[in-house]
């Protein structure tokens, strides 16, 4: 019976459309040529060893194909093929946006040779990719190994990696990351883009060797080398201008600037830790959480009433959970808030953090009636989507509700209890009066 | 007719490409040597007993003793008794024989025999033969009885399906047959027309490393087995070769093994030997370092067997304006190390820039079989360092009345004061920029001017243009790029960015503090709405309660309204209130008790009872004090009458 009173309206989009796939992690890899998976094993490889069933196919392989029957036969999407100029099969940009507004996750890279199908598709999910030639040059930040064009640039993971242990691992004690390719501009304004890896002041992508004529593509820490996005359906995509920050190469090659002395170097870059970071991200390993339970009810009352009156005290408690591997763990944060809306907002405060991932809150219900929803809305950065939304009705005081006894009020009750009272007693005396016939005489 | 210029310019564009393709421009230096070893290392866990027999294969080609031989001819014995297959029975005799020192002796007449069995079969697979075979060479077993039946099913198979593995494995299994094995030779063609050419600069088989390795290092075992030589071209095995390299890192022990096999092969055969010709040092000539050094080495890092060298460069291009600077320069071979050559390129006073060295090495006693030898173009720079010079920096009208007044700034300094500059203004910076060395003015790629404000951190960028006097030239026009600015007023931190290739002292300098004056205020900017920070919080504000009077004011009126009661009965009291003329009948009490609990019952409603319920008892005391009040009134007034 309480159950069916709980009114209760619970929206997930952790779990969304891709259910439909395996559990195998089914990716698909489009590449330019094989050789690819040979000079970037080392990624390919940690990826299979965390269970990843890859399908490695050339990007312009005339079988290509993302859905049959209309389920997608794949979960994840990798593109490491900067020089393809058209896709082959099935897939084109409209296919792969397609994909990722059916939840499909993807992480695309590019290269200064990256052709105009891949700018389109970044342009598709707000990214714009340099022009074909372009590449992030500073000449104040490269890498000692560079080959004489200040294109192998070294980022700095303090400075310019995005603060995200969840999307890029732990940026203390990271050695520098190596970048040789194009650069990204996003839209300031986007709210869904993160800017994951930014160059430094001193970069810029242009075409190198050619006098700069124009205005360059982008330029310092507007340089985005590396961006996501995690769409509002919680799908992710990762763009970057590097093909070569995921390559062997890149994860083995030790990191010195040259403005540097030797005694800065070191003996690997930080590459092959952020790319495992980012991988677990995109592909949707880490920052996934879920909302496990809501309740609500009056303050020392079991269960929730049909409706709450106005001015209530109200306890709202919820369970989130994160998903570690193939389980769930309880999610502890500090910054989980609980709205109380009727079209506005009424209340929004802060739910107080009870351990194992429980979070409660006792909130008074404003004196305003109508149909409210207690919602939780939690977007953070590299953590996926959290909405819940539960429907409640507040109703008016009943008239047995009110106040009773208000002091101001006594004079009120004091004279409406006597004039009953003297109505009683008036009856009694007027309908049964007797004179007295010698007191009468007497006065 | 005019179309002859052109063909043979693309003709020469494409000899010039594969010449310059044909070379390789590295060497398996140390570091990867030492790479390669730490791949097989994950093998001595001793679990998978072909990783343990490649990595054993392997550290024998490194020349590197084995860190725990006992242990892995115990782990062979043990696979030994408990394999069962033909593949494993391989992996162990061939590891056994290569470690060499290891004590006990291995179940070599089970391997043999499961070797033979294969062997007297005409439908053997191609890796069953070639783990027969060389289970034969290791229990030094003579092959001669079953030479025939290999080769016939050999040349069946091959005919059925000429893939690249089977080729691969056939040159092997034939290198074992010695002068029998020229049947396969003649298939070296075949396999090498599969290869496929990568960039121009690579040549590999459809497989990758493992395959591609395994048949070029057959088809060179197989051309010495048969003493003729190769089909193939000293540019096809350099792109091998090259190819070879680019794949350095790789990470499983059988791709390393048959990486440092090829390698070995082919720095160490009849027929042919790529050069490598690296740079010894930085690729980088300048001032103070005029020279570049070239190692030429075989493709494992040693010197050539073919004797001393000449090192020539044949020429030096400026890579922007194609102008040769030198060419026919010999280079000297350093004392320290006989396969390191040198030269000074600054003799000829290069300009600093982006060059092309085209370097030939030829063996002194000509040796036919070093390939890519010729023609290896080594990418220099010629540096230099940049100086700043005049620099100025002013604030004028941006409608030009007038003339703005400059002020110097060293290089390296800040200008001392604050400029002041207004949306009505600009501000003007001139500087040019000179080679210390020879005090050329000179153009850089990079020369831009970065704003930042160190509040909000926001960094704006300009680029500064040079004229064609190389004199650099930069105007802010504050009230038409207000809004790159976001029209925020504040203090910005003014750099002038340089940087080039070809400088060596590439610089951020922070030259002045400009206050710049727009129209808005950072400090009063609503903070930036952002989709992952927490909201504000919100609490509901209650109505507030209407004030009301003193408790007592409200008590003493409380008491007041009971004043006439009172006053009422008292007075009552005084005067002696006779109401004997009650009637003791079932119609007076009724009326009356039934008043008295109508009022009760509104003492209730007001209480705790709601209209409904109070309606109900309503209804059923109202009739009944209606029905009684009825017959006493009446009752009253009759006795009235009788008075």
């Amino acid at each position: 019976m309480e159950k069916s009173l709980f009114c209760l309206a619970l929206i997930l989009f952790v779990n969304c459309n891709l259910s439909l796939v395996s559990g195998e992690h089914e990716t698909l890899v489009l590449l330019d040529n094989l050789a690819i998976k040979e000079t970037h094993s080392m990624f390919f490889k940690s990826l299979k060893e965390r269970g990843y069933a890859l399908t490695f196919k050339s990007a312009d392989d005339s079988t290509l194909i993302l859905s049959k029957y209309g389920e997608y036969l794949y979960e994840n999407l990798i593109i490491f093929a900067p020089s393809v100029e058209e896709f082959g099969g099935s897939l084109s940009t409209e296919s792969i946006t397609d994909f990722i507004d059916n939840g499909g996750n993807v992480l695309v890279a590019g290269s200064s040779q990256s052709q105009d199908i891949l700018r389109e598709l970044a342009t598709e999910c707000g990214f714009e990719m340099d022009e074909e030639g372009a590449s992030v040059i500073d000449h104040l930040n490269y890498d000692i190994s560079d080959s004489g064009k200040h294109t192998l640039i070294v980022a700095d993971a303090a400075a310019n990696l995005i603060d995200a242990p969840v999307i890029v691992g732990e940026r203390s004690g990271l050695a520098p990351l190596l970048y040789q390719g194009t650069g990204l501009v996003a839209d300031a304004d986007n709210p869904l883009v993160l800017r994951l890896l930014t160059a430094h002041s001193s970069a810029y992508s242009y075409v190198p060797g050619r006098p700069i004529k124009e205005y360059p593509h982008a330029v310092g820490k507007n340089t985005l080398l590396m961006a996501a996005l995690q769409a509002r359906n919680n799908a992710r995509v990762v763009f970057t201008g590097s093909l070569y920050f995921f390559s062997d190469e890149a994860f083995t090659a030790p990191v010195q600037k040259a403005a540097q002395s030797a005694a800065q170097k070191w003996t690997a870059s930080g590459n092959q830790a952020v790319s495992d970071a980012l991988c677990r991200w995109v592909f949707k390993e880490s920052g996934v959480i879920r909302v496990k339970s809501v309740a609500h009810k009056r303050l020392n009352e079991k269960a929730p009433p049909p409706a709450y009156t106005i001015m209530d005290t109200v306890i709202f408690s919820l369970e989130l959970e994160r998903k570690s591997g193939a389980t769930w763990v309880p999610h502890d944060v500090t910054d989980l808030q609980l709205e109380f809306v009727r079209i506005d907002p009424f209340v929004r405060r802060t739910l107080t953090n009870k351990g194992r991932g429980r979070y409660e809150t006792v909130f008074r219900i404003p004196d305003v009636y109508g149909v409210y929803k207690l919602k939780v809305d939690y977007n953070r950065v590299g953590y996926t989507h959290v909405y819940s939304s539960t429907q409640v009705s507040v109703r008016p005081l009943e008239h047995t509700q009110y106040e009773r006894f208000i002091a101001s009020a006594y004079p009120y009750y004091a004279s409406a209890l006597s004039m009953m009272a003297g109505v009683f007693l008036f009856s009694l005396l007027i309908l049964h009066y007797k004179e007295d016939p010698v007191k009468g005489k007497v006065e | 007719m005019s179309r002859w210029p052109v063909l043979i310019l693309i003709s020469t564009f494409l000899i010039s490409f594969n010449d310059a393709a044909t070379t390789s421009s590295s060497f398996l230096s140390t570091a990867d040597r030492e790479r390669l070893k730490q791949v097989f290392i994950s093998a001595w866990n001793l679990e998978d007993i072909a990783s343990v027999h490649y990595s054993i294969l392997g550290y024998k080609l490194l020349a590197s003793p084995l860190p725990n031989s006992q242990a892995v001819c115990k782990f062979l014995l043990d696979s030994a008794n408990k394999e069962s297959s033909l593949e494993s029975y391989y992996y162990i005799s061939s590891a056994w024989k290569t470690v060499g020192s290891c004590s006990g002796s291995l179940p070599t007449n089970k391997f043999v025999e499961a070797a033979t069995k294969v062997l007297k079969q005409d439908t053997a697979g191609i890796y069953d033969l070639y783990y027969a075979v060389h289970i034969y060479k290791s229990a030094s077993q003579s092959l001669a009885p079953y030479v025939t039946n290999i080769k016939n099913v050999i040349q069946a198979l091959l005919k059925k399906d000429d893939a690249i593995s089977h080729l691969a494995y056939s040159f092997h299994i034939a290198v074992q047959l010695g002068n029998d094995g020229k049947f396969a030779f003649d298939r070296i063609e075949d396999a090498l027309v599969q290869a496929d050419e990568v960039d121009g600069r690579f040549l590999q088989f459809e497989g990758g490393l493992s395959i591609t390795a395994l048949l070029i290092s057959g088809a060179y075992r197989l051309a010495q087995a048969v003493n003729t030589v190769p089909p193939i071209s000293g540019d096809q095995a350099v792109k091998f070769a090259n190819y070879f390299l680019s794949r350095r890192s790789v990470q499983t022990a059988k791709g390393a093994y048959n990486l440092l096999d090829v390698i070995t092969i082919l720095s160490d055969n009849k027929y042919h030997i790529p050069v490598a010709i690296t740079l010894a040092g930085p690729a980088v000539v300048s001032l103070a370092e005029p020279k570049v050094s070239v190692k030429v080495t075989d493709l494992l890092g040693r010197a050539l067997p073919s004797g001393p060298l000449q090192v020539t460069a044949e020429s030096a291009t400026r890579i922007a304006d194609d102008v040769v600077v030198l060419s026919k320069k010999k280079f000297e071979q350093s004392p320290a190390d006989s396969m390191v050559h040198t030269i000074n390129l600054m003799e000829v006073k290069p300009e600093p820039g982006l060059y092309k060295v085209t370097v030939n090495s030829a063996p002194t006693k000509a040796d036919p079989w070093l390939v890519g030898n010729v023609g290896i173009t080594l990418p220099i720079k010629v540096m230099c360092s940049v100086a700043v010079d005049s620099f100025e920096i002013g604030i004028g009208d941006s409608d030009q009345t007038t003339q703005p007044k400059f002020d110097k700034i060293a290089y390296d300094n800040k200008l001392g004061k604050k400029l002041e500059v207004d949306t009505l203004q600009k501000l003007v910076v001139r500087f040019s920029l000179k080679d210390k060395a020879s005090g050329k003015p000179m153009v850089v790629h990079q020369a831009f001017v970065r704003f930042s404000n160190p509040t909000t951190k926001q960094e704006i960028i300009f680029i500064a243009e040079p004229d064609s006097n190389k004199l650099y030239k930069f105007d802010l026009d504050v009230g038409a790029k207000q809004g790159d600015f976001k029209q925020l007023s504040g203090v910005y931190a003014a750099e002038l960015i340089v940087g080039d290739v070809v400088i060596s002292n590439s610089f951020s300098w922070h030259f002045a503090d400009v206050n710049l004056k727009l129209p808005l205020d950072a400090s009063k900017l609503p903070a930036p709405y952002s989709l992952h920070k927490p909201k504000p919080v919100i609490e509901h504000l209650f109505r507030e309660p209407e004030k009301r009077p003193p408790v007592f004011v409200s008590n003493l009126f409380t008491g007041l309204v009971f004043v006439p009661f009172s006053v009422l009965i008292g007075l009552w009291v005084k005067l002696g209130v006779n109401i004997s003329n009650f009637p003791f009948s079932l119609s007076a009490l009724g009326f009356h008790v039934g008043l008295g609990a109508i009022f009760v019952l509104f003492g209730f409603f007001w209480l705790q009872l709601n209209m409904f319920q109070t309606l109900k008892y309503l209804l059923g005391l109202g009739v009944v004090t209606f029905l009684c009040g009825n017959k006493l009134l009446t009752k009253i007034a009759n006795n009235r009458k009788h008075h």
